[in-house]
């Protein structure tokens, strides 16, 4: 994967605490996550289900259903100030025109009574950008096109229904980009689709990118696509980052147990599969100690304490305290 | 392999930790059909009173008095017998004829799509004027209100109990039933009973409600449930001519106590369904 | 003699709406020998599921013939089907959906003893029950909870434990692990080789990841449309695929090292409708790079390429990425 050398920050997540609070307890689904988008980077979020991946990027995008509550921390993109403080209207000004959301089921983004055209075109609407039938068809046009769709005026013409899911998701990905926002953030975009199409919609949402000032931020639970298709990596675990930095050094050289085990669980024939036993720990419960220690085979004294998120390498940071052992690393 | 230590258990107790309004409604209807049999009345609801004609609510008359001096809290308890009794009666007879109606049609046969075909049919003709005239014609005989009820309320059942079983049978562990082998009767009472039962209670209050209500309207047209013996709708139906000269006791209480009734059975419904969904995960 | 063995099975569909048929599955024939995992890959459309639902009878098949044990199933009497169940049996994709939820854990494991042993009281049964949730790694405490009350690794192992307690010689596993997150899925698939060895099953792998394809099995099937189009030994067909379907399956596998990427190969435009009516031609022709006009007039079967590797393609023998990437042509079209 190539290097980018373009440094300027899109996004800086600081501190984002995401919690759902219910009649009897109170789940943190995030807790004080922080991670950064570089302008021309594919920055992936990975873990797996119940995380807190998804929580985190809505939470963000202030997209969270009640009872689901960001508690704190801060979402700055750059050139809009903090989107965690926008109110409402204008964070809705601020999605779509500056920040795209791809969801992982394409039909629940689209509107099944209206034609795709008119989807297109109330996007402009809403945005006060120009959009006279004319206008609007034409870019509509333009923008299908660019996703790889051969006929984009059979697609204008008819409605979500009529269209394949990896249609449907090419053109979600459209819309999200009607607008040349800087930030695309895709939920588990290629989740429910055939592998063999998978590929075409990964390599589309790359494209946007190369050599460009926009980024993106990709959450999955597929190791392939963030090794395949992302600058960076953040591993996500019980609601907190436990280890970040380029993708060639996590996934080469993993430093918390955790990024290891979920390497080890790929299967590879003639290598056995690591057995990560137990499962994710109850987030009712803030836990003192590291969340990961019930089922790490390395767990040691230190880790009844919480470990912080530490550089430990040029672009590498780790939640973990056997990163602190000199000349230790995680198998 | 670690378990989850939180164990749950599907019993009356958490539903009535969950849901005490409804439990209290409920505890309300058994209170009020055990003191229309049994309670000691301050005064014969079926006998006139003359000397004292109608009159407002008083320490002596809780809900004041009607026309004839009948007392009107001792009428609207005692009413509460004959109204839920034969409520109860024709949400029974609606419940034994309704859910194997629908657990049959549930079969995809010819006969059952024509069995269904024409009980929409019948469902397209307005029942209470039905209810009506049968009752009328049998010259206001009591269970021909029972029989009134089952009918309006047994094609309701049907398609209910159908269309659920029919979604269920396309459930992958009915199939997976299918794969281990299990025939279908002790199917249908192992696996598809157990997940429509709490359907099946949640309609049967449902039921209940319409019940009362239909027995009111019949009443309230002099049908069915005829004076002297109290109940609810001729109550309302006596007691309407007084509205009008300010005497509204008459009516009211009746009135309120129909409302209560159906609205608590409401609430008993969702709350059923709500416990019903919860009870699983 | 193959454990199974299926020959010329098709089955066709009314299409929604009641437009035309949907040929789901198409003159397949497939064998799998005692204690041997076959796996069936294919995208959504393929027929994958449907296949394993015809192998075990739960949809009828209208052609063909399923031999189970030299029994062609197709011919039992519903009597007769219900007591070979004991022997084939099944563990679906969604492992909460295969549940009731209303039964007990130990009330869904102990049921197929119930059918299949009468001869056990309930003592033995329980004890049996016990033993099997303890042998798929589940504490014998759980079999008085209820499915909802355990997370979906533990679920599929309730599945699993269904299929095995009657001691069945063949299991459709029809996308065991698909809804399962990573390390859950490692530890299913650890534990679906460890009863494979312990009690000699047969499997019927039907899945549309090719690692863990690669990782279970002996032989596979590579289907697309209702058809095979190509089946060999596992390690010959992921080396050197002959039909441009696997390749570009192959090509779309995401491998986790992230210097390391694979040919990209793709296929034009999504998956074709099963519902078009086509007697002959290859199926991927729409969607083939290599495509020729032959590959649409003639009838296309399944040859053999090398001993025991079939292949569905008249091209089999020029089958190269450099063909397929060559003529790349981007993006998909409707």
């Amino acid at each position: 994967m190539n290097q980018t050398v373009m440094t300027q920050t899109l996004l800086s997540v600081k501190d984002l605490s995401v919690e759902f609070v219910g009649h009897k307890s109170t789940v943190h689904a995030v807790n004080g996550v922080n991670l950064r988008v570089n302008a021309g980077e594919i920055v992936g979020i990975v873990g797996e289900s119940g995380c807190g991946k998804s929580t985190a990027v809505k939470g963000i995008l202030g997209l969270l259903q009640a009872p689901g509550k960001v508690t704190g921390g801060s979402a700055e993109l750059t050139g809009h100030g903090d989107l965690l403080s926008i109110k409402n209207k204008n964070l809705r000004k601020v999605r779509g025109a500056s920040v795209g959301y791809v969801a992982q089921n394409p039909f629940g983004s689209l509107n099944p009574i209206y034609s795709i055209e008119e989807q297109f075109r109330n996007i402009l609407k809403a945005h006060g950008q120009p959009s006279a039938k004319n206008v609007a068809r034409e870019r509509a046009r333009a923008m299908l096109t660019s996703v790889g769709i051969a006929g984009p005026d059979r697609v204008l013409d008819g409605y979500s229904h009529q269209l394949s899911g990896g249609m449907a998701q090419r053109v979600v990905i459209a819309m999200a980009m009607l607008l040349e926002p800087e930030l695309i953030i895709a939920d588990e975009p290629t989740t429910g689709l055939d592998v063999t199409v998978q590929r075409q919609i990964l390599d589309l949402i790359r494209d946007r990118v190369v050599d460009s000032t926009r980024g993106i931020l990709l959450v999955t639970h597929d190791l392939g696509v963030i090794a395949q298709y992302c600058h960076r990596v953040v591993v996500m675990y019980a609601g907190k980052v436990v280890e970040a930095g380029s993708v060639e050094t996590v996934f080469l050289n993993p430093a918390h147990p955790y990024t290891s085990a979920l390497l080890g669980a790929i299967p590879r024939p003639g290598h056995e599969l690591t057995r990560l036993l137990g499962s994710v720990p109850d987030l009712r419960v803030v836990p003192t100690d590291c969340s990961f220690r019930p089922r790490c085979k390395h767990a040691f004294e230190a880790c009844s304490v919480s470990p912080d998120l530490r550089e430990i390498a040029p672009d590498h940071l780790v939640a973990c305290h056997l990163s602190e052992r000199v000349g230790h690393a995680a198998s | 392999m670690a378990t989850k230590t939180v164990k749950k258990q599907s019993n009356f107790r958490d539903f009535v930790q969950m849901h005490k309004f409804a439990v209290a409604g409920a505890f309300f209807i058994i209170v009020l059909i055990l003191a229309s049999l049994f309670a000691p009345l301050p005064y014969d609801p079926e006998a006139p009173n003359p000397g004292v004609g109608i009159s407002p609510p008083s320490a002596d008359h809780w809900f004041g008095t009607d026309i004839t001096g009948g007392d009107v809290f001792s009428r609207t308890i005692a009413a509460a017998w004959i109204d839920l009794s034969l409520a109860l009666a024709g949400t029974f007879l609606s419940l034994i004829i309704g859910v194997p109606l629908g657990l049959l049609t549930s079969v995809k046969k010819r006969w059952s799509d024509n069995l269904v075909r024409g009980m929409d049919a019948f469902q397209a003709f307005p029942l209470l004027i039905l209810a009506l005239v049968l009752v009328s014609l049998s010259g206001n005989k009591l269970y021909m209100v029972v029989v009134a009820i089952a009918l309006i309320n047994i094609p309701r059942y049907m398609r209910l109990i159908r269309s659920e079983v029919l979604s269920l049978r396309e459930a992958r562990f009915m199939e997976a039933t299918t794969a281990v082998g299990v025939p279908l009767p002790r199917a249908l009472r192992k696996h598809v009973l157990p997940n429509v039962m709490g359907m099946i209670t949640a309609q049967t209050t449902l039921t209940m409600a319409n019940a009362i209500v239909v027995i009111a309207t019949l009443s309230f047209l002099g049908i069915g449930v005829a004076p002297p013996t109290p109940s609810w709708g001729s109550m309302i139906r006596a007691g309407s001519s007084n509205m009008i000269s300010g005497e509204w006791w008459v009516a009211f209480f009746p009135g309120l106590f129909v409302l209560l009734c159906v609205w608590i059975l409401n609430q008993l419904s969702d709350a059923i369904s709500d416990f019903n969904t919860r009870t699983i995960r | 003699m193959p454990l199974l063995e299926l020959e010329g099975v098709s089955k066709q569909f009314h299409a929604r709406g009641g437009k035309g048929i949907v040929r789901a599955v198409s003159n397949v024939s497939l064998k799998i020998n005692a204690g041997e995992t076959v796996a069936l890959i294919g995208e959504s459309g393929s027929g994958k599921s449907t296949l394993g639902r015809l192998v075990l009878r739960l949809l009828e098949p209208d052609e063909g013939a399923v031999r189970f044990d030299g029994v062609d199933l197709t011919q039992l009497s519903v009597k007769e089907m219900r007591e070979m169940r004991s022997k084939l049996q099944v563990v679906f994709q969604e492992p909460f959906e295969s549940l009731n939820p209303r039964m007990s854990i130990g009330d869904i494991v102990g049921e197929p003893l119930i059918i299949h042993d009468r001869g056990l009281n309930s003592d033995a049964r329980k004890q049996r029950v016990r033993e099997t949730l303890e042998r798929v790694g589940l504490s014998p405490d759980s079999s008085t909870r209820l499915p909802g009350q355990l997370s979906g690794g533990q679920q599929q192992r309730v599945g699993i434990a269904r299929a095995i307690i009657t001691n069945p010689k063949l299991i459709v596993l029809d996308e065991p692990t698909s809804s399962l997150d990573l390390s859950v899925r490692a530890q299913i698939l650890s534990l679906l080789a460890d009863l494979q060895r312990e009690l000699g099953l047969a499997y019927l792998f039907i899945s549309h990841d090719i690692s863990t394809v690669e990782y279970v099995s002996q032989r596979i099937a590579v289907m697309y449309l209702g058809e095979i189009l190509e089946t060999g030994p596992v390690s010959e067909v992921i080396r050197d695929p002959r039909h441009p379907y696997t390749r570009a399956l192959l090509s779309s596998r995401l491998s986790t090292d992230p210097n390391e990427s694979l040919p990209r190969l793709r296929l034009i435009g999504d998956i074709g409708s099963p519902t078009e009516v086509r007697a002959i031609g290859c199926v991927l022709a729409p969607r083939c790079p290599m495509a020729i006009d032959a590959c649409r007039s003639q009838i296309i079967q399944l040859i053999e390429f090398s001993p025991n590797h079939e292949v569905a393609c008249i091209r089999a023998e020029e089958t190269s990425d450099a063909l397929l990437s060559n003529s790349i042509s981007g993006g998909g079209s409707n």
